[in-house]
């Protein structure tokens, strides 16, 4: 059952995660944050890097 | 602090690393790279047939050594067509199969319009995939047509095709755009697809700039006939004591009225066949050498029409095959 103080857990991950908030939310793994924020910036990388690409009709198909 | 930072920054850049790593192996069959490799492997070609995806789909390599064996030539055909490719790169495979086989005597160059004198207009950093060729094969002999602004620039260009991440990036977008249209297809008829992309992708599809720009009388003989990429490819085949045979691509009927309606086109026609004449270099017009019907979509040849083509083209050339 999602209840408001999840909800804001959540929240409150997302904003630590996208660097809207500076404070580590309630059970953020701080000893291994190091690890953590490296691994969502190596996917917030590779996200950006595989849908930045130019809508392009000649995308040849046969890689 | 710092050093929790200065450790994200680590993981983030092993990540990268690793990325680097998984995108040079998702693109190691990509269509330049089969190429390379069909380059590698064959040691005794004596003709190779270069150009864009109108060379790749059109040149029947087994036809047209049928019809110059028919003809008491002999020959062994490769076919270096890349999609979506320009001179430069046309360039890149020439030298690498002349670097490694001794045994090629033609170099067949496909054409269409204004091809051989459009200079490349692309910057590097948009060359993406089949384009990407000109990061791995000879980048120093790449740069000098697309980095052109001076050493800082050649040096961006060094550098950058180290990178898989920027170099193969077109791979990566493919399947993402593979993915998409695959999402957007659901629940829809079936598109009709080529190996070069959807059918209806090429309905309005025209190479070259038309009309064609008119020539200038003062440029210098070759100067305004062909690009500096175009010009150094025939340049190295004659060097390496290769004839060159340039050949006007099969077009579908419509596209050729309208090309041959053009002023432009009739004096740069003819201006080539002075030049060509002069230089010992063959021309040959195969526009009309196939009907409408053997074209797989606006601009390529299905498998009979390229049968058609190639067994044609070998006619003509068994002569200098003998």
């Amino acid at each position: 059952m999602i209840t408001m103080s999840s909800v804001q857990a959540v929240k409150a991950w997302l904003e630590y995660l996208g660097g809207v908030g500076e404070h580590e939310p309630v059970g953020w793994p701080s000893r291994w944050s190091w690890l953590l924020m490296g691994i969502w910036w190596s996917v917030a990388l590779i996200g950006i890097t595989c849908f930045c690409g130019q809508t392009s009709k000649f995308i040849y198909i046969d890689f | 602090m710092r050093s929790r930072l200065l450790a994200t920054v680590v993981v983030t850049f092993l990540s990268f690393i690793a990325f680097n790593r998984a995108v040079r192996h998702q693109a190691r069959n990509s269509v330049p790279r089969q190429l390379l490799t069909s380059i590698d492997s064959t040691t005794n070609a004596t003709v190779i047939a270069v150009g864009n995806s109108l060379m790749a789909a059109g040149f029947d390599g087994a036809e047209f050594t049928m019809a110059v064996s028919s003809a008491s030539g002999r020959a062994q055909a490769l076919n270096l067509g890349l999609g979506s490719s320009s001179p430069v790169e046309h360039l890149l495979l020439t030298r690498q199969s002349l670097a490694r086989d001794p045994h090629v005597k033609l170099l067949v160059y496909g054409f269409s319009d204004e091809q051989m004198r459009s200079r490349p207009e692309r910057a590097w950093w948009h060359l993406i995939g089949n384009f990407a060729l000109s990061f791995y094969v000879e980048p120093t002999v790449a740069g000098h047509y697309y980095a052109t602004s001076g050493y800082v620039e050649s040096l961006a260009f060094r550098v950058v095709a180290e990178l898989p991440v920027f170099v193969e990036r077109g791979a990566i977008w493919g399947r993402v755009e593979r993915i998409r249209r695959t999402l957007g297809g659901l629940g829809l008829p079936p598109v009709a697809e080529t190996r070069f992309g959807r059918v209806s992708d090429f309905e309005d599809f025209q190479l070259g700039a038309i009309p064609v720009s008119p020539l200038r009388a003062s440029e210098a003989d070759d100067a305004e006939l062909f690009s500096e990429p175009m010009r150094d490819l025939i340049a190295t085949a004659q060097a390496h004591g290769v004839h060159v045979v340039l050949v006007s691509m099969p077009r579908q009927a419509t596209h050729r009225d309208h090309i041959s309606a053009t002023p432009g086109w009739r004096a740069y026609r003819d201006r080539l066949s002075e030049w060509a004449q002069k230089h010992d270099v063959r021309i040959i017009d195969a526009a009309d050498w196939v009907q409408d019907e053997f074209f797989e979509d606006r601009l390529h040849l299905g498998p009979g029409g390229a049968r058609v083509f190639s067994h044609r083209l070998g006619q003509e050339l068994a002569t200098q095959l003998r």
